[in-house]
């Protein structure tokens, strides 16, 4: 352990160490002398700092959407320069998410990168020619107005869609008050699958990627399928203490993570079997008798009884005016007894025959018995068959989960092949068996953290501000919620809404912070649907590819420039963190707060729907915006979160202040599910899910393995599944734009060795690339390595293939035009239940 | 400032850096934290040799014999016998007291003969200055030599890199070198280098 | 399949065409300064001095800090800091020396500067079989640190062989004999010198094929990972045409041929004048494949 994090920190203190004196030392050197005396190993004067002219700000670092904690000094009155401030990982030793990776160290770069957006452009060639002239905020948001409201009057607001990563709340602010209900990230090319498994297993409120994660601190043995862990940073902290300690990490993956490379095991799987090798696994556990008994009868719905029709046997089948949200099972006295009785003992392999409440009689057998059925499919040595790994792996894995106490992490970014959603299911019935929920060095259930959002909506379509201001929504049904019962979150509905006008046209889309082409699989249809727009407004930081073919492109804050107060996710404690400016924008860049750049767009199309929400138009200069509009609803959620700790306001923005983050609670074990319930129709870990059997989504609820059909299998001897996957460094829509991206991550295919000997390619060959699907062509350079199981391609995504005019036209960035996005040949596959879409891809290869 | 040695004069400290493979997970914070750190002006500029930023550190991709993919960073050895140190003709690259090799911009005019006498190919030219640039840098110079860790330790946030003495045996270093296995690059160069590969934990 | 850590030096050190340039020179005026002291001829000093001259010159133009030259010599002098195990500091100090012995020699050659009463000392001077001597053993000691200057580049396992020394003295003589060859074209150096240059020439002809083709078989066969990438480089890569067609088939084959042509059947001012400048181009391709082809040590493979 280095000497910084034994160091005790006082309130004044929070730099610590031999970091604290590094940050004088630099200082100095940068001609910052005066500030050095305040650096001293025990910490840092923050407050003689600051009456010296320095400020100290903490943040979190926005470079990906992970949230690590970050702090910059800043000397204050001095012109905004990168020789004026500086930025490094928070030192604090309890930051549940400190630390700077190779993301967060381009966020320099990217602050006054030559691909900054500067100016408000509106396009004067044609879409994705990337012809602009540089117009005026007031042109550019009245011009914006203009067309919205023309759209909003010609084809009704719904007729409206916004989208994007992270500033969901800030683009309902002008979309709600327009009518239109459509606001839809990004979620289903990257965690819906997740969600919904996890939702149909555990409920709502424990179906977010970032509420279910292990235990670092303890970890035993973690098993990372499909998962690359590159973010969040702190998590990778964590884990690198861990293995320290002994933990083993193992990686399930068609391509070899970067963070692997820390001596992890990793197991190549052919892409989209994961299902199958969870299914493996959980067949070795119950086979071998290696799981948690208890927790199976008491904590899953394995011992719940059901019908033949694969329903679940209710009280209302058993009972007249029974309840048909209430389950049943066989004691092991012989008496059926009802799930939510208090002291239930039940028999787990249960199977006979049950008399209803209309007399007749009905087989029944308990979830674990099916399960014994349904796994007799998945032995080691048929499941080997399907992912490719051998069939003694599996049994070892399965094993050394059972006797280390392992655990198989639930994954983030997992949207790849359309059989995701099984995936979730199957790696949580291991997590199941294994019986190590919310236990020290086990699965991690994270419980809010209270914070109160700026912007929300009641089910009877009351909109509410945290302010009070409040208005009713008459439609409030996304578009792609209208066409995918259990999404989170599917963009491709917008899509068919352009193209299709399906179920209702789509005429106008506006974007913030999403890099639609390098997001959303189906390049040349995402295109096609753009073409058809009648307006298309991008809000970025730096020059996206989609910029190129926005009819307006407006230069937002990056989040060294703004105040922001949110949750932190991924670990374990309940903790909130405060994203505080750094410097303004660099000198020429006139970039404005996104809320900001959405209430006026509101207010010049309708004033009296930007008055719902308290924006004004004497709000117009952005000082004042900032000081009467977001000011107030920031304190307003810090009050709403001390009162919700029963703290005191002020205190709580000192210490967000002072050390950038506050643990509200720490780590609580064995809360979820033992007293605390899923949300799942039976409080437990459905093992069998009950929410797709019983809204008829699916015949049993068990996780299954089926071929992927997001794409048509690869069958030839050139033809290779395509993937794809994050690189810690410029593995985001901001740092994959960032110049050190360009020299430090791979943008070549990766190609194992194997394949590239049968078809004669060598080590930086051109081939070209052909999507089986979308027929898109393209050239490559390869890169000839292991790191790719045989009869897989994989390239990093965002770090290849951007082809916005600036990037072509900038010598120093001209590397980030090679590669290829692996969205151009992904076909966009959604699943009709889940609303999941897919970004893998198969693909043809051949000498160019 | 720590001070020149003359020839046959040891350094009181052997400053070393370790580098734990089995710990990094190449996300190459250290290396763009070079960057930024020492050479601020080249943030936005290519190194052209290496095909790389500029940065002091280098990071090689390979594959073992055995198939497992490798990540190698590599940086100045900070050697005791070092190759740069005997063929410098103005004297300009030196030993300091610290035994970490420098340069004296002084006394340098270009020549390329420690970047060709480097075996770890650890140089590289600065396009204005034309100095040969290397670990460490100015700025770490300054954090070293107030007994402070540089850029590249402090930066890493899977608390795979250190920097310490190597004659005090409590150092960090020292006693992650005597309970793990390590290698040096190049050993059979008989450069004695200060650059430690832990290779598993 | 190649390492993956493969870098060559010229795009990192830079020791380019201005290099090989240098060491063309400094291996005529070198062993030149040996063949003056058979054959004193007024062009063959002017010869060698503009050899050195251009080679200093190219040298110079190579640093990248030149213009902090100066103040580099005051310091090294001031601090008496003075780094004797550098093959590159020796070899200031014998080219500068010898420099200055080459203009001395010029001047006994140039009348009108012998008309200079006090400058006649020059003359008495380059007289002097002793001075002479010294003259030649520096010529030949700084051709042998051009080798050694390699040799040493301790990054490039390629030069690190004790052959480069040699084959620098060989090819230098070569060299110095294609010079005085091209002098017995025009007229400047008697017939019987000549015969006897190409008898020597042809000798060392034959050396200078064993040597090249030795450097590239030890390389090959027996060197490390990084001689290898240069040897390859030489043998069948970016430098094979150079190399063979170069190095071996103008620089050595061609004036083999001649000189047997030479010695068995005729002499002839023509052929005599191609067989001097093949092998001045041969040693200057000698120099450019064996530096361009420098590679470093792969860390790993």
């Amino acid at each position: 352990m280095k000497p910084t994090e034994q160091q005790a920190i006082s309130r004044r203190k929070f730099l610590i160490g031999s970091a604290a004196v590094a940050a004088g030392v630099l200082l100095a050197d940068k001609g910052w002398v005066d500030a050095q005396p305040f650096f001293t190993p025990e910490g840092v004067d923050v407050e003689g700092l600051e009456r010296a002219g320095y400020l100290v700000r903490h943040t979190i670092c926005h470079q990906c959407g992970a949230g690590c904690g970050l702090t910059a000094l800043v000397k204050k009155d001095a012109p905004p320069s990168e020789e004026n401030m500086l930025i490094f990982g928070n030192q604090h030793p309890e930051h549940p998410q400190r630390g700077m990776c190779g993301r967060g160290a381009t966020a320099p770069y990217t602050w006054n990168s030559p691909l900054r957006l500067r100016k408000p452009l509106k396009r004067v060639g044609e879409r994705g020619e990337g012809s602009f002239e540089e117009v005026s905020w007031d042109q550019a948001l009245d011009e914006i107005a203009a067309k919205v409201r023309e759209i909003v009057e010609r084809d009704g607001a719904k007729a409206m869609a916004f989208s994007t990563h992270d500033y969901k709340a800030e683009m309902q602010l002008l979309a709600w008050p327009l009518g239109s209900p459509n606001v839809i990230s990004q979620a289903s090319t990257c965690n819906t699958a997740g969600v919904v498994g996890r939702r149909w297993m555990m409920g709502s409120g424990f179906d977010h990627h970032a509420t279910i994660d292990p235990d670092y601190d303890n970890i035993r043995y973690v098993l990372f399928p499909g998962r690359s862990l590159n973010a969040p940073i702190g998590a990778v902290h964590r884990l690198a203490k861990a293995r320290e300690h002994g933990a083993k990490v193992v990686f399930l993956n068609p391509a070899h993570p970067d963070v692997a490379f820390a001596n992890s095991d990793w197991i190549p799987c052919v892409p989209g079997t994961d299902a199958a090798f969870m299914l493996g696994v959980a067949h070795v556990l119950v086979s071998e008798e290696k799981y948690d008994e208890s927790f199976v009868l008491n904590q899953t719905n394995l011992p719940f009884l059901l019908k033949a029709d694969g329903k679940p046997l209710t009280q209302e089948d058993l009972v007249a005016d029974g309840d048909a949200n209430v389950f049943a099972l066989m004691s092991v006295d012989g008496e059926i007894v009802f799930h939510d009785a208090a002291g239930i003992q039940p028999e787990l392999t249960y199977a006979g025959t049950v008399t209803l409440a209309d007399g007749s009689d009905a087989a029944v057998t308990t979830a674990w018995n099916r399960l014994v059925t349904h796994l007799a499919d998945y032995t080691p040595g048929n499941a080997a068959q399907i992912t490719g790994v051998p069939a003694a792996t599996i049994t070892r894995v399965a094993r050394d989960l059972f006797i280390m106490r392992g655990v198989v992490e639930d994954t983030w970014y997992n949207t790849r092949n359309g059989n995701d959603t099984d995936v979730i299911m199957g790696l949580m019935t291991v997590n199941a068996l294994l019986g190590n929920l919310d236990q020290v060095g086990g699965l991690g259930v994270r419980l809010g953290s209270k914070l109160p959002g700026m912007i929300g909506r009641a089910s009877d379509g009351t909109v509410s501000l945290i302010t009070g201001d409040s208005f009713l929504m008459e439609h409030t049904k996304t578009i792609d919620k209208e066409i995918y019962p259990e999404t989170n979150a599917t963009f491709d509905a917008v899509f068919q809404g352009i193209l299709d006008e399906q179920p209702y046209p789509i005429t106008g889309l506006m974007l913030v912070g999403a890099t639609i082409f390098h997001r959303d699989p189906n390049v040349a249809r995402a295109i096609e649907a753009i073409k058809k727009l009648d307006l298309l407004v991008t809000v970025d930081i730096v020059h996206q590819e989609i910029c190129d073919w926005s009819d307006y492109v407006l230069p937002a804050e990056m989040f060294l420039e703004r105040d922001h107060i949110k949750g932190i996710g991924w670990t374990q404690g309940i903790s909130v963190a405060l994203q505080r400016k750094v410097t303004d924008p660099p000198a020429g860049v006139d970039a404005r707060p996104d809320a900001w750049i959405m209430l006026e767009i509101l207010r010049r199309a309708y004033p009296q729907r930007a008055a719902m929400v308290g924006h004004y138009d004497w709000m117009s200069d952005v000082a004042t915006w900032k000081n009467e509009w977001m000011h107030p609803i920031e304190e307003l959620r810090i009050e709403g979160l001390a009162n919700a700790w029963n703290r005191d306001p002020a205190e709580v923005r000192r210490e967000l202040e002072e050390n950038g983050f506050i643990t509200f609670q720490p780590k609580q074990y064995g809360l979820t599910p033992y007293n605390r319930p899923f949300a799942s129709p039976s409080g437990r870990l459905e093992v069998y899910a009950f929410r797709p059997v019983l809204r008829g989504y699916r015949e049993h609820g068990f996780a299954t393995y089926f071929d992927p059909p997001a794409y048509t299998m690869p069958r030839a001897e050139d033809e290779f599944f395509l993937v794809n996957g994050k690189s810690p460094i410029g593995g985001s829509g901001v740092a994959g734009l960032a110049f050190p991206t360009q020299y430090l991550v791979d943008n070549r295919l990766w190609l194992n060795p194997a394949d590239a000997e049968r078809l004669g390619i060598a080590m930086d060959d051109e081939v070209e690339v052909e999507g089986l699907d979308t027929g898109w062509k393209a050239k490559v350079n390869v890169n000839v390595t292991p790191r790719v199981i045989a009869g897989t391609a994989f390239v990093y995504s965002y770090s290849g293939g951007h082809r916005q005019k600036v990037v072509a036209d900038d010598p120093r960035f001209a590397k980030l035009s090679k590669g290829l996005a692996p969205h151009w040949f992904s076909k966009s596959w959604v699943d009709p239940i889940t609303g999941s879409n897919s970004n893998n891809a198969s693909v043809r290869i051949r000498r160019a | 400032m720590s001070t020149r040695l003359r020839k046959g004069q040891a350094p009181t400290k052997r400053m070393a850096h370790v580098w734990d493979a089995s710990k990094c997970i190449a996300c190459g914070a250290c290396v763009m934290a070079c960057t930024s750190t020492n050479n601020p002006d080249m943030m936005m500029r290519e190194e052209k040799g290496w095909n790389s930023i500029a940065s002091n550190i280098r990071r090689i991709d390979s594959v073992s014999a055995q198939g497992r993919p490798e990540v190698l960073l590599v940086q100045c050895q900070h050697c005791e016998d070092a190759p740069c140190l005997n063929t410098c003709p103005f004297g300009a690259t030196y030993m300091d007291d610290n035994g970490m090799i420098r340069l004296d911009p002084r006394m340098c005019s270009g020549c390329s003969y420690c970047v060709t006498s480097c075996p770890y190919n650890v140089r590289w030219f600065h396009p204005d200055s034309k100095l040969p640039k290397k670990c460490m840098g100015d700025t770490c110079l300054e954090l070293v030599d107030k007994g402070l860790q540089p850029a590249c330790v402090q930066s890493c946030p899977a608390g795979a890199r250190d920097y310490g003495d190597l004659n005090d045996p409590n150092s960090s270093v020292s006693v992650t070198l005597r309970t793990k296995r390590s290698r040096r690059l190049l050993e059979n160069a008989g450069t004695e280098p200060k650059y430690f590969v832990v290779e598993g934990s | 399949m190649a390492p993956a850590d493969l870098h060559f030096q010229v795009p990192i050190a830079h020791w380019g065409w201005t290099i090989v340039w240098f060491l063309w020179f400094v291996g005529i005026a070198g062993m030149g300064s040996v063949g003056y002291f058979f054959v004193r001829k007024a062009a063959l000093a002017y010869v060698i001095f503009g050899s050195l001259v251009l080679g200093l010159a190219f040298v110079v133009s190579h640093l990248g800090r030149w213009w902090n030259l100066p103040r580099t010599l005051w310091t090294m002098v001031t601090n008496g800091i003075f780094n004797w195990s550098s093959w590159m500091l020796v070899g200031i100090v014998l080219l500068s020396v010898h420099l200055i012995l080459s203009v001395i020699v010029v001047a006994s050659h140039i009348p009108w500067l012998q008309r200079i009463g006090w400058l006649k000392w020059t003359a008495t001077l380059s007289r002097a079989n002793a001075y002479l001597a010294l003259y030649a053993f520096l010529g030949f000691m700084a051709t042998v640190y051009s080798g050694f200057l390699l040799t040493q580049a301790s990054g490039i396992p390629l030069w690190n062989t004790s052959l480069i020394p040699i084959l620098w003295v060989v090819s230098g003589s070569i060299a110095a004999i294609a010079v005085i060859e091209l002098l017995y074209v025009f007229g400047v150096v008697e017939s019987s010198v000549s015969t006897l240059a190409v008898r020597l020439g042809l000798g060392l002809d034959a050396i200078k094929l064993l040597a090249v083709l030795a450097f590239l078989h030890v390389a090959l066969a027996y060197g490390s990972a990084g001689a290898r990438i240069g040897a390859t480089a030489m043998a069948s890569g970016e430098y094979a045409l150079m190399t063979w067609g170069g190095v071996i088939g103008i620089g050595i084959l061609v004036p083999i041929a001649i000189g047997l042509y030479t010695v068995l059947v005729k002499k002839s001012k023509p052929l005599l004048a191609i067989s001097s400048i093949a092998a001045l181009a041969g040693v200057f391709f000698l120099r450019a494949v064996v530096l361009l082809a420098g590679a470093w040590e792969p860390l790993v493979l």
